[in-house]
């Protein structure tokens, strides 16, 4: 825990805001995340938690607020630009190429740092082939991380439920990030898979040096993964500490969690 | 990537299909050598088609427009100078004083198209679904009153007639091979994935850092390209044009061999083109009318739109996504008899 402490921040977000129209979405957010911690961030439905993650991603920019990245300034940055700059994301509702191979899902993701250009794509010139042989190989490695490879000739839309998370997850990763956002990566699953997951998630953190925001309900997975946590309730922050301080803080035991849940 | 055994059969077939067509080209009536060179000239503009709106999820109506620019241009440049004189005094004087050669003109009329592609496509690629498509029906009407307005390099409605047919069976088909080849380089790399992304999620493929804006043009524009290009043959084939020629009836047409072949595979582009070429030409035989036993059966014109019409309807029927939805050819069957055991051992 204390290495952790001392580690510099890699994501620091200064309170952001996100106004549709009338609503206040998420009022004055703030994070200040170091590097290799895994956070949770857990509430209520609606309380604003994706639409955080729909911030830190560009999805659509804050109204208000300032998001950095590594020392670098990333607010308002159009989403390619951001996970091109490190920062990479699941979807709570899976959001995979349906149609296309298990392979080519990672690969897509992994061809963000190729360098070949369009007049090599054409002739099929040397550095062509070298690279896309070398983004394939990435892409396998990544499967492999996730114990999918298996299934990288299948189309990813045959796959089982449990499957399509996980290779969402080796998606976001061949991005190559430095922080990946995990929203609700357990849901849907028995709980037998929820601890499987829990323990690829612990191990991938180690092997690619990563930070994690997790978005998740449930709270075996939440409170033994994540090192803090927020919980954010009608868009603010309501409170925010270790597993142990928020299991025992008053308002959010009624705002979320509820009695018999707070005893899990 | 291709095997250097899949290289080998790709390279024995085309010289196979190339040595047909030459005796073809011998042996044929012209109308039957036209009617080769419309499916040629139809794989072109249809496999193009399939990159924007099937590989890319682009839905354009667009086509025919790109096609127009293509022909205008390419016709206007190559039109021999004594004849532009003729036909066109009233062209500014650099454009009357200029006469390129056939290659050149086709590369400058995709190359034209292709920019304003690249115009209109920079606003109207925002759009998705629906929207798209009306966008770029409106850009095709536009061209349409363009062509019909600028009357001083046009013509207008009369449109250019007396142009050098030029477009042999050559032309067209080395332009069909030069198409299938870009699209599938295209479709096989980065470029294409990207596009396959974008078509399957664009939100998805966003947060996985694919510039939607860029792959988008870029699948507009080499579609219009070939579509100018595509354009430009057919002007010189039957040596006319005129506006009416590419109308929203020639984008729907192009469309429908499109969706009938399997809009996401260069395959299915190939098939839809041909078999929407040489059908309706078929059916028109219906449309005489014959005797039998005594019984004389008088020509019913129009059947052969209703058998077409009823086809498509059943072909959307029982195959949604075309006749060969997004499967592409290869030369596997030819492995499968063979060398099973061999394949299993390298597994």
């Amino acid at each position: 825990m204390d290495t952790v402490k001392k580690n510099k921040i890699v994501l620091s977000v200064e309170g952001i805001t996100k106004k549709f129209k009338g609503l206040v979405a998420v009022d004055n957010y703030n994070l200040q995340l170091p590097e290799g911690e895994i956070i949770g961030l857990i509430g209520p439905n609606g309380a604003g938690k994706t639409t955080v993650f729909n911030m830190l991603t560009g999805i659509f920019p804050p109204t208000e607020g300032k998001i950095m990245l590594a020392g670098s300034d990333i607010t308002g940055f159009r989403p390619d630009h951001i996970v091109q700059r490190g920062i990479a994301r699941t979807f709570q509702n899976i959001r995979l190429f349906s149609n296309l191979s298990v392979l080519e899902n990672v690969v897509i993701a992994a061809q963000i740092r190729k360098k070949y250009g369009f007049i090599s794509t054409l002739c099929s010139s040397a550095s062509f082939t070298k690279e896309e042989n070398e983004l394939i190989t990435k892409a396998e490695e990544y499967l492999e991380a996730l114990g999918i490879a298996e299934y990288k000739e299948q189309k990813a839309k045959n796959l089982a439920y449990g499957i399509q998370r996980k290779l969402e997850i080796a998606r976001a990763l061949a991005t190559n990030p430095l922080v990946l956002l995990l929203d609700e990566p357990a849901a849907g699953m028995n709980p037998q898979e929820s601890i499987d997951l829990m323990h690829t998630i612990r191990k991938l953190k180690d092997e690619f040096n990563l930070t994690v925001i997790l978005i998740e309900h449930d709270m075996k997975v939440v409170m033994n993964l994540c090192e803090r946590l927020q919980v954010l309730s009608y868009g603010k922050i309501l409170a925010e500490g270790t597993p142990e301080e928020i299991r025992n803080n008053k308002l959010v035991i009624d705002a979320y969690l509820g009695r018999s849940t707070a005893s899990a | 990537m291709l095997s250097r055994r899949d290289k080998l059969y790709t390279g024995i077939a085309l010289i196979i299909f190339l040595g047909l067509l030459g005796i073809l080209n011998n042996t044929l009536s012209g109308y039957h050598m036209r009617l080769i060179n419309l499916i040629g000239i139809n794989i072109i503009l249809v496999v193009s088609l399939n990159l924007t709106n099937g590989f890319c999820g682009v839905f354009s109506l667009g086509h025919a427009g790109f096609m127009a620019v293509g022909a205008y241009v390419s016709a206007i440049l190559a039109l021999p100078l004594t004849k532009k004189a003729l036909v066109l005094p009233e062209l500014p004087t650099w454009l009357g004083s200029i006469e390129v050669n056939f290659l050149l003109s086709l590369i400058i009329g995709g190359l034209v198209a292709a920019f304003f592609a690249l115009l209109i496509g920079y606003p109207v690629l925002r759009l998705s679904g629906h929207y798209l498509a009306v966008a770029t029906l409106g850009f095709l009407i536009i061209i349409q009153v363009l062509i019909t307005q600028l009357s001083h390099i046009t013509r207008g409605a009369r449109g250019i007639n007396g142009l050098i047919s030029y477009t042999n069976v050559w032309w067209v088909w080395g332009t069909v091979i030069v198409t299938i080849y870009a699209v599938w380089r295209i479709v096989n790399s980065s470029y294409g994935r990207g596009m396959l992304a974008i078509r399957e999620d664009d939100l998805a493929a966003e947060s996985l850092g694919i510039n939607l804006t860029s792959h988008k043009l870029l699948a507009f524009c080499v579609g219009a390209f070939f579509a100018g290009v595509g354009g430009a043959l057919w002007g010189h084939l039957i040596t006319v044009v005129n506006p009416l020629s590419f109308d929203s009836n020639r984008t729907f047409n192009l469309v429908v061999m499109s969706v009938v072949g399997g809009m996401g595979s260069i395959t299915g582009g190939v098939i839809g083109a041909t078999l929407m070429t040489i059908v309706p030409e078929l059916l028109r035989n219906l449309e005489v009318g014959i005797t039998i036993f005594g019984m004389s059966i008088p020509p019913l014109y129009g059947l052969s739109q209703i058998i077409l019409a009823g086809a498509l309807i059943l072909v959307i029927f029982f195959r949604p996504h075309g006749l060969v939805g997004n499967w592409e050819f290869n030369w596997n069957f030819l492995k499968k008899s063979k060398n099973i055991s061999k394949t299993t051992q390298n597994l």
